[in-house]
C-alpha cells in the first residue's frame, strides 16, 4: 500500500539546513525536528545535522568572525546552511570545492538564490582557516558545571561528549539467548562485541532497525549499555510489586520484565502519547503482564493505596549524560533548566517515597552528569526526611562511586564499552 | 538484499492466490528483507509478496513516519471487527491512483514471525487498513476492486496507456 506523500528527493544540504534551523531557531529537539519531516531523511543530512550541533560553538564563532553584519532574523535558515556548510568543509571527508559548490547550490533549494554570493564568500574564507580548539564546543554554563563537579575529568568528558556513541543492543533473554542472537547477527553480516552484561551487545557500526535481525519480532531492543545496569542494581523476586514511575518509552521496565519474569509491575507515565509508544514497544517485545497507568508522578491522584516493594524513578533530566547521542542538548538547554529539573526531581522522590512500603527500595536514576540533579537531589531528600531512608551501597564494573550513589561517565577507555552518563542511587525505607 | 520489481495493474499475475508458507527458512527470511527494502525504496507503507510475483502468504508493513516500525506477517489470518472507516488508499501496484475505500477499523492478526514463531497482533486505524489491504493481495484482490466498474476501467485504461508509453523504445 502507498500513501499520498509526494516522494520528491530533497537535496541533502537543503534538508540538513531546514532541520538544523528547526533546532537552533525554533527550539525543537533533533528528535522532534526529524519526526515532523515527512520526507525520508538521508543518512548524509542526518550526519550533517548531528555534526553541526556537535561542533556548533566553534563553527558559529568562526562564521561570526568573517561575516560583516549578522544574518537577519528572517533568514535564519541561511545561518543554518552556513553552519552545515562549514561543518562539511572542516569535519567531513568532502573535498572543499564540493562542499562549497553544493552548499552554494542549496541556496536555490531554500528559495534564496540571492544569498549565493554571501555563502560562497563565507565558505571560501573558512576553507583557509585553521579550526580553533578553544571552546571544547560546550556552552559556558555547562563547562563551569562540569569543571566544578569533575575537576580532574572535565576535559576528558568534554572530548567524550563530542564523539559518537556506539549502538548498543539489549537481547530479549525471554525470547533468545545472547549467543544465539549474536550468531544471527553474524549470519546477517553484522559484527557485534559483548558489553558489560551478558544481554548487552555493542555493534561495530550502527545499522537501521529495518536491517537489525529480529527487531520487528522483538528479539532485541536498542538501549545504551549504561541504561542496562538497572536490573543489576535492584534484584527482584517473582512476587515483587514494582512501580516504574516515569516509564515511557519503557526500555528499563521491559529489561526488568525480561530479567525477572512474573514480577507485578506498574508502568506510570504522565503522557498518553508516550504511553502509546510504550505499548507499541511492549507488543513488539511480547510483554503483556504489566499494568499501565496514566498519571502525574508528582502527585498521588493515580495511586490506589497499595504500597510498592520497589519504586524506580528514571527522572526527567537535562540529559547531559547523553550529549553524544543528542548534541542538541548543548544548544537548547540552559543553566536555568537544570535548576527546574532538580526541583521536579526532588518533588518526585518526596512524593513517590510515600508509595513505598517500609523495607522497600527506591532506585533514583538520571541520565545527567550534573551533581545538582544527582547527589544533591538525594542529599536534599535525606535532609528533608530525617532518618528513614538508608542509602544502599552500589558498585558497578564501570564508573565511579559518589557520596550517595554511582556515576557513569561517557569517558571509558574501551570505546566499545562506553556508556552514556548515568546516575544511580538506591534508597531503602527503614522499618 | 535486493530491490524487486513490483507488478502493476492490470497484470494478471496479481490475481494469483498465494500459497501458505510451509517452513520459515532462510529463503523466506531473505525474501522478507527484500520485501522491506523494496517497500522502503518505493516508498510505500506496505507490500505483499504477491506484488513481486512471489505467491506466498507474506506481507510487510511500516506505516510510521520515521520508517522505524517494521511489521512482518507470515501466513496472516485476519479477524475483522470494529466500526467501518473510510480512508484514501493507494497501491504500489496501481501507481498514481488514490481512492477512498471503506474497511474495518480493527483487526486481530494471527501470523508467524521471521523466526517461525506464531504471534497475535492487534491493530486499529491506518495500520488495520493497511493490513487488510495487503492481505487482499494474497487473495489476488486489489483495492480497485472496491471501486465502481466505471472508475476501475478508467484506471485500467490509464495504466495500460502508461505501460505502452514505457514500452516504447
Amino acid at each position: 500500500m502507498k500513501t499520498k506523500a509526494p516522494a520528491v528527493k530533497v537535496d541533502d544540504r537543503v534538508q540538513a539546513a531546514r532541520l538544523l534551523h528547526q533546532v537552533i531557531t525554533v527550539g525543537c529537539t533533533t528528535d522532534q525536528a526529524f519526526a515532523r519531516t515527512t520526507d525520508p531523511i538521508s543518512p548524509l543530512s542526518r550526519e550533517m545535522v548531528y555534526g553541526s550541533l556537535r561542533f556548533f560553538f566553534s563553527i558559529t564563532d568562526q562564521i561570526s568572525a568573517v561575516l560583516h553584519k549578522p544574518i537577519e532574523h528572517k533568514d535564519q535558515d541561511l545561518w543554518a546552511l552556513l553552519i552545515v556548510g562549514t561543518y562539511q568543509l572542516q569535519r567531513m571527508r568532502i573535498p572543499p570545492h564540493a562542499a562549497i559548490n553544493e552548499t552554494v547550490g542549496a541556496c536555490e533549494g531554500l528559495g534564496k538564490p540571492w544569498a549565493k554570493g554571501l555563502v560562497n564568500a563565507v565558505l571560501r574564507k573558512l576553507a583557509l582557516e585553521k579550526i580553533p580548539e578553544r571552546t571544547f564546543d560546550h556552552p559556558q554554563w555547562m563547562l563551569d558545571l562540569i569543571m566544578a563537579d569533575y575537576p580532574e575529568q572535565a576535559v576528558d568528558i568534554f572530548h567524550a561528549n563530542n564523539r559518537q556513541a556506539p549502538m548498543a543492543l539489549r537481547v530479549n533473554r525471554a525470547r533468545i539467548s545472547p549467543e544465539a542472537y549474536r550468531n544471527k547477527l553474524a549470519e546477517a553480516g553484522i559484527q557485534a562485541s559483548p558489553g558489560w552484561l551478558p544481554e548487552t551487545l555493542v555493534l561495530e557500526a550502527p545499522v537501521s532497525t529495518e536491517k537489525l535481525v529480529g527487531f520487528a519480532s522483538g528479539l532485541v531492543s536498542i538501549q545504551d549499555a549504561g541504561a542496562q545496569f538497572v536490573p543489576e542494581l535492584i534484584p527482584l523476586e517473582s512476587t515483587t510489586r514494582l512501580l516504574d514511575a516515569c516509564a515511557a518509552p519503557g526500555g528499563k521496565l521491559f529489561h526488568l520484565l525480561e530479567r525477572y519474569p512474573g514480577i507485578d509491575a506498574t508502568a506510570l507515565d504522565v503522557s498518553t502519547t508516550r504511553l502509546k509508544q510504550l505499548d507499541l514497544q511492549a507488543r513488539r517485545l511480547g510483554h503483556d503482564t504489566f499494568t499501565t497507568l496514566q498519571g502525574d508522578a508528582s502527585n498521588l491522584e493515580w495511586w490506589e493505596g497499595d504500597a510498592f516493594d520497589v519504586v524506580l524513578i528514571d527522572a526527567p533530566c537535562s540529559g547531559s549524560g547523553t550529549i553524544r547521542r543528542h548534541p542538541d542538548i548543548k544548544v537548547l538547554r540552559g543553566a536555568k533548566d537544570v535548576k527546574k529539573y532538580a526541583e521536579l526531581q526532588l518533588a518526585l522522590v518526596e512524593n513517590l517515597w510515600r508509595t513505598l512500603r517500609p523495607g522497600g527500595t527506591l532506585l533514583y536514576c538520571t541520565c545527567s552528569l550534573f551533581a545538582e540533579e544527582n547527589d544533591k537531589v538525594v542529599n536534599s531528600f535525606l535532609q528533608l526526611s530525617g532518618g528513614a531512608p538508608q542509602v544502599l551501597e552500589i558498585s558497578l564494573p564501570v564508573g565511579q562511586a559518589t557520596q550517595f550513589g554511582w556515576q557513569l561517565l561517557p569517558t571509558d577507555d574501551d570505546p566499545k564499552k562506553t556508556t552514556d552518563g548515568f546516575y544511580f542511587s538506591c534508597l531503602k525505607k527503614t522499618v | 538484499m535486493a530491490i524487486l520489481e513490483i507488478l502493476e495493474y492490470p497484470d494478471p499475475r496479481l490475481r494469483t492466490k498465494a500459497q501458505p508458507v510451509e517452513a520459515v527458512d532462510n529463503l523466506v527470511r531473505t525474501l522478507l528483507d527484500d520485501l522491506f527494502e523494496t517497500m522502503y525504496a518505493a516508498p510505500g507503507i506496505g507490500l505483499a509478496a504477491s506484488q513481486v510475483d512471489v505467491h506466498k502468504r507474506i506481507i510487510v508493513i511500516d506505516i510510521s513516519e520515521n520508517r522505524d516500525e517494521p511489521h512482518a506477517f507470515i501466513n496472516p489470518d485476519l479477524e475483522i471487527s470494529g466500526k467501518e472507516i473510510e480512508a484514501e488508499e493507494g497501491c504500489l501496484s496501481v501507481p498514481g491512483v488514490y481512492e477512498s475505500v471503506t474497511r474495518a477499523d480493527h483487526v486481530l492478526v494471527k501470523a508467524l514471525d521471521r523466526d517461525g514463531q506464531s504471534f497475535e497482533f492487534e491493530a486499529t486505524g491506518m495500520l488495520a487498513v493497511c493490513i487488510q489491504h495487503e492481505c487482499d493481495h494474497l487473495e489476488g484482490k486489489l483495492f480497485v476492486d472496491y471501486l465502481s466498474s466505471l472508475k476501475r476501467s478508467r484506471i485500467r485504461r490509464k495504466l495500460e496507456k502508461e505501460h505502452r508509453i514505457q514500452a516504447l523504445p
